[in-house]
Order: C-alpha cells, then structure tokens, then sequence
C-alpha cells in the first residue's frame, strides 16, 4: 500500500482524541496508586459503573446531560471513597499483591452487579450533535468527538489546578510524596487518601462517560479501558500525574500510527509490545525520573 | 418346594426392581446442555437465545413434555470464549449428562466443543455453524438457521444488482465469523462481474469499539458501499462511527445483527438507509408459525430478536425428532432430524439436504426503514437455493453406517 502523509496526519490527530480518555484513566491509576500504594485494577469498572450512572440519572431524573454526568461523578466518587473506608483501608499493610488481587474482586463485583442491574445489552447516549464529518484541510474531524475531547481536557486542567492551587491538594501531592512528614506537618494522610480514591474514580469516571458518549455503554467497556489507562499509565510514569497524562496521549497516537503504518488488526500488539520495551529499558515510564518522588 | 418359593420370590424382586427402574427411567427429564454466553461481549444475543430456549422448554412442560417426560435445560455461560465452551460442553454431556447439546454461543466455540458431543455421543444442534462444523459433525448436528452462505451472497448479489455499487469496503472483527463473512461477501460480489470489486479492507481486533484508524483508512477509498461485519455489543459504535466517519453517501450493509432491536434502539435513526441480511425469522416475515413465535416471544420479553427464532426452530427441531425417535438415543434422533421434510419452523420449512447438512436455505435482505424500529423495516431481496451451499459432502458412515448416505440422498430425490 503506498504511504499517505495525510492519512498519518489524521491518524495522529485521532489517536490524541483517542488517548485523552486514556490519559484520564492513566491519571485515576497514578494518583491512587500515589497517595495509598495500591495499583487499583477496578478502574476501568469505575468509569462503566459511572457511565451507567451517568446514563441512568439522564433518563430517569429531569436533570439534563450536565446534571446526569455530575450525578454520576458524585455518585462514583462516593461508591470509591466508601470503599476505600470500608475494606482497602484495612489492607495497606498487606503486600500489594494482595491488594491488587482485592481490587481485581472488586471489579468482578462491580461488573456482575451492573449485569444484574442493567443487563448485559449495551445502550448509547442521545446525540446532541451532527453526525457528518467536518474537513479541516487533510483532517476529518467529527464535531460530537471534539467536544468530547474538549471537556476531557477542561477536566485535566481543572484537575491540575486543584492539586496545584489548592490546600486539599497541596495536602494530597504532600501525602503521596513522604505520608510521614505530611503527618508531621498536621496534614490527615486517612482523609488525603480517601479522597485521592474518589478525585481517582471522578477521573476515571468522566473518561468512563466519554467513551460512553464517543461509543456506546456496555458491561464489559472496563476491561479494555481500564487495561489502556495502565497501560498509558505505565508507559509515562507509574505514581506521576503530568507523566500519566501525556503516556495517554502518546498511546494513543502510537496505536493510531501503528495501525497505518502496520495493521489496524496489530494495533493493540504494537501499543503492548511498546510497553514492554518500555518496562525493559526505562522502568519509571517515558516522562518520570528513575527513582524520583511521586508527584501528583 | 422352598427352592421354587425361593426362585419365584427372586423372580418377583427381580420383575418389580426393573419395573421400577423403567419407571424411574420415564420419570426422568431429558435434557437439553446448553453452552451460550450470559455474560462478555456475545450475552447481548447469547442472553435472549437462553430465554428463548426455557420459554420453549416451558411451552413443552405445558403440553406434556417430550414423550411424557419433562423438558430440563442446563446452561453454562462460555462468554463466547473457545475454551469456557469446551469446558462447559464437558460438564454438560460428562457430568450432567444431557440427552441433547447446543455446544456454544460463536462459531469459535462450537468448533472446541463440539468433538466434545460427538465423543459423548449427543444429539446437537446448533444456530453459528459454518461448513466445517456441518462437514466434520459426519452428520453429528444440524443448524437451526440460515446459512451465511445463502443470506451473504444473497446481500452481495443484492448491492451489485439492484444497488448498482461497484467500490464496497469491508470493515470486519478477526475472527472465524468475521473472516469467513468477508470471504463470503467478496467471492459472491467480485464475481458477478461489471468491474465490481471490494477495494478496501480493514481488519479490528474482536471486542474492539474504537474503529476510528479503520474508518479514516476506508474513508480514503472513495467507497460507494460498506459492508460492517461486527458481533455483539461492538457492532453499536462500529454502524456509529461508520456512519460519522464515511457520511450519509456511503451505502452500509451489515447482518442479522442490524435486526435486533437492542441494536437499532442504539443506533437509532443513523440505521436508515442501510441494507441488512437476515434469516426469515423476523416479525416481517407473514408466515402464521413465525407470527405466532415472535408474538409470544415478545409478549413474554417484551422483545423478539432474531436470535430467539433460531433457538425456536432448533428446539422444536430436535423435540419433532425424539418423538418420532421415540428415544434419546443419540443416533436415533439425528436419524429422524436427517429424514424431517417440511417440518413447519418460524424460519420456513425445516428440510434436510443430507448432501451439505444445511436445512433452511433462505436469506432475505432487509432494508432498515424503521430507524430504531426493526418492525417497520421491509424486505428487499429474497434469495433461495435448493442446491447444496458447499463443494464438500458429509460422510455418514463412521456414525450412521455403511449405505446410509446412499439411503438419505434416495428419500431426499437428490444426487
């Protein structure tokens, strides 16, 4: 086949619109991880049981697209936090491995409860905007997917203003990076980590609703954005947020790229053999210092 | 005379205890083993074809059972994965010792498990076969649907005849059902000619949802028409972003798939103007046994899908066939199931063809009028065949005997 610059462009192009939802799991992934030393696999279940939530308070409440999806932010970030209260906090003494087997339970809880809930049919959100592609030069763009995207990143930002601007996320970044001296200093390390748990699952609650809007909803959406979101997350830098963040956007576009420079079938093959280069030459992930603090 | 009391007490005992097995024996249910998918991306039609398959089993126990004998179903859920399917066709004929085997929910599956129904020597049916299945089976298994090859071609014959398209694309999953459809679509529309021909091609991974690099490649292609061969939960965002990323100019095909109402409720009025190829088992079809099925599916589930056609058809299928087997023997029931002719089924006549295996050898292409509404859809293209749909013939001997084909292809008037 012969090689199109402006078909790679548009792939590119697609593969940030892509890895924006990837970087917002990724991010979820690091800050828990930061703050409680636990690597949460439950993430991805997180942004579906969001998504269903999101879906369910737009039919059934008289709240609006805005309302539903803060709805269903508060509604996630308070399931997280009390889980965190009521069963993980109990566990951080356990070796890790055992905590990572915890939250892969939890998942397979979450995700059957959701399939006794709200069955196994997969449904989508109403369209608000045009369905035909707009050109913009080489680039097709579709406007729904650009808003989408745009609320993605809004959302980062906001994110990163509160854990940099602000005293409870001061309190937060201090936590994750020495829990001792955070304690020292009167910050409370238990509320700090119970609400790294609901900002994390906020996160990865607003990524869960934007793949909902871009695709559909369905039980099984978690497993593979939530094995993306680690997979970002490791790739730019495990317990990092701004290396989270752009390891989504990189995946994305390396899996975009690769599928036109390879094979779209291959495409997941390539982003995963990535990351195993990338766990063999350069551990602490593309963007983090080797051996460096956390840094949320 | 305390010998012969002895002996006549024996013969008593003896008499009574067998009596009482035999009875034992037809108070016992038969049961039909199915593996389907309950959960993972193949529930959204593994799900209603279960509930179709009790609702059926139901229906029997109502009206007496089969032969007097109640109706059991066992199920085990395979997600849809090869090897869950394997495992719960072991338990099913091994542990649980079905009389009756729906070895999987995908073609996939089937192809694991069902070695597993013949070593077990099980009467089977299935609705996702394909050839191999059928030819393998050595008459082990019938199909309770249309074959792809009939509705496929059928799609194929209708988007170059009556659509006039001549640049198509195929956008397909990697795996068995996806890669033998392309196949399927591109011999049947290639060869008939006028400079028609499948110019693109993209390949996504099964259970992807993101096809945004195969749709901007396709859209590249200057296509006048897009085949979408895409399963479960995943076909939604697939139709959706086709339709985003190729515009309302581009003519989409699809399959049964584009039938079921949980998939239209999704993708809403995007369907219209799209073509589909089904079986006839749909509310569209006037036939009174489809009518009074798909009425009483819907009434007890509020829903029809396709799908539950297909477990009605197989269920009443293999229930004709044990009663005119009037056993549970596994042989004894395909027997019947090769013989059957006319057997009325909401997919038409049930006729076995022994040369290839297959029985229902209609396919109708449908054009999506309703928007989300599958009722209001109409058919366009109705495509039938009475000739054998595969090169290969099944051979019948290792299980049925010596001159038992020559017996089939005689009572059948075929060669």
């Amino acid at each position: 086949m012969e090689f199109d610059p402006g078909l790679l462009a548009n792939q590119v192009v697609w593969g940030v619109m892509v890895g924006i939802s990837y970087s917002l799991l990724a991010m979820s992934f690091s800050l828990i991880f930061a703050t409680s030393n636990t690597i949460n696999f439950a993430i991805g279940e997180f942004a579906m049981l969001a998504a269903y939530l999101c879906f369910t308070a737009l039919s059934k409440l008289p709240v609006g697209f805005v309302g539903a999806a803060l709805v269903s932010m508060v509604g996630i970030a308070g399931f997280a936090m009390l889980l965190e209260r009521i069963a993980f906090r109990r566990l951080y003494d356990l070796d890790p491995i055992l905590i990572l087997i915890g939250t892969i339970g939890v998942s397979s809880i979450v995700k059957n409860l959701v399939l006794i809930i709200w069955g196994p049919y997969s449904m989508s959100f109403p369209r608000y905007f045009p369905v035909e592609p707009v050109m913009l030069g080489p680039v097709l763009i579709i406007p729904q997917n650009v808003v989408v995207v745009s609320v993605g990143l809004v959302a980062m930002i906001c994110f990163h203003l509160f854990m940099t601007r602000t005293r409870l996320g001061t309190a937060m970044r201090a936590t994750a990076q020495n829990i001792r001296g955070a304690t020292l200093v009167g910050i409370n390390p238990r509320l700090c980590v119970n609400l790294s748990w609901g900002l994390g699952a906020m996160m990865a609650g607003i990524a869960g609703v934007m793949i909902a809007f871009t695709y559909n909803i369905s039980v099984d959406m978690g497993g593979a954005s939530g094995l993306k979101g680690f997979t970002s997350a490791i790739l730019g830098g495990f317990g990092n947020l701004p290396a989270s963040m752009a390891g989504g956007v990189v995946l994305g576009i390396v899996e975009n790229a690769s599928a036109e420079v390879f094979s779209h079938e291959y495409k997941d093959v390539v982003a995963f053999t990535v990351i195993v280069l990338i766990l063999l030459f350069k551990p602490s992930g593309l963007f983090a210092r080797s051996g460096g603090a956390r840094r949320i | 005379m305390k010998a012969l009391l002895c002996k006549l007490t024996a013969a008593v005992l003896l008499s009574v205890g067998l009596a009482s097995t035999a009875a034992a024996q037809a108070q016992e249910p038969i049961r039909f083993g199915v593996s389907t998918a309950v959960s993972g991306d193949a529930a959204s039609y593994g799900k209603p074809f279960l509930d179709a398959i009790q609702y059926v089993a139901d229906e029997f126990n109502k009206t007496g059972g089969i032969m007097g004998r109640k109706v059991q179903v066992i199920y085990y859920d395979d997600r849809g994965v090869p090897d869950q399917g394997l495992q719960a066709s072991k338990k099913l004929v091994f542990d649980d010792k079905v009389h009756v085997l729906q070895p999987g929910s995908t073609s996939g599956v089937i192809l694991s498990s069902m070695p597993v129904g013949k070593d077990g020597k099980v009467a089977m049916w299935g609705y996702g076969l394909s050839k191999q299945w059928l030819v393998e089976s050595e008459g082990a298994i019938f199909r309770s649907a249309s074959p792809d090859q009939v509705m496929v071609s059928g799609l194929a014959n209708f988007a170059h005849a009556q659509r006039k398209l001549r640049r198509v694309g195929i956008l397909h999953i990697d795996n068995f059902y996806g890669e033998s459809t392309r196949d399927l679509f591109k011999t049947s529309f290639e060869a008939a000619g006028d400079n028609a021909k499948v110019i693109a091609i993209a390949t996504a991974s099964d259970g992807t949802r993101d096809f945004s690099s195969q749709l901007l490649t396709l859209s590249r292609a200057k296509l006048d028409g897009l085949v979408i061969i895409v399963t479960g939960s995943n076909f939604g965002p697939a139709f959706r972003q086709a339709r985003q990323f190729l515009g309302k100019d581009v003519v989409l095909m699809a399959d049964t798939q584009m039938a079921d109402p949980k998939t239209r409720a999704e993708i809403q009025e995007l369907a219209v103007g799209a073509f589909y190829a089904s079986s006839p088992m749909t509310p569209l079809n006037p036939d009174p046994v489809a009518q009074r099925w798909v009425g009483e599916l819907r009434k007890k589930f509020g829903i029809y899908q396709e799908i539950m056609g297909r477990a009605v058809v197989g269920m009443t299928v293999m229930k004709e066939a044990i009663e005119r087997a009037k056993s549970t023997d596994s042989v004894a029931i395909m027997k019947e199931v090769h013989k059957m002719r006319n057997f009325a089924t909401p997919a038409g006549p049930f006729t076995y063809d022994p040369r290839d295996g297959e029985a229902l050898k209609t396919g109708v292409v449908i054009e999506a009028t309703g928007g989300s509404d599958p009722t209001k859809d109409k058919v366009v293209f109705t495509s039938r065949s009475s000739d054998p749909v595969y090169k290969e013939r099944i051979d019948y001997t290792r299980i049925f005997g010596a001159g038992y084909r020559e017996q089939l292809y005689k009572l059948h008037g075929v060669n």
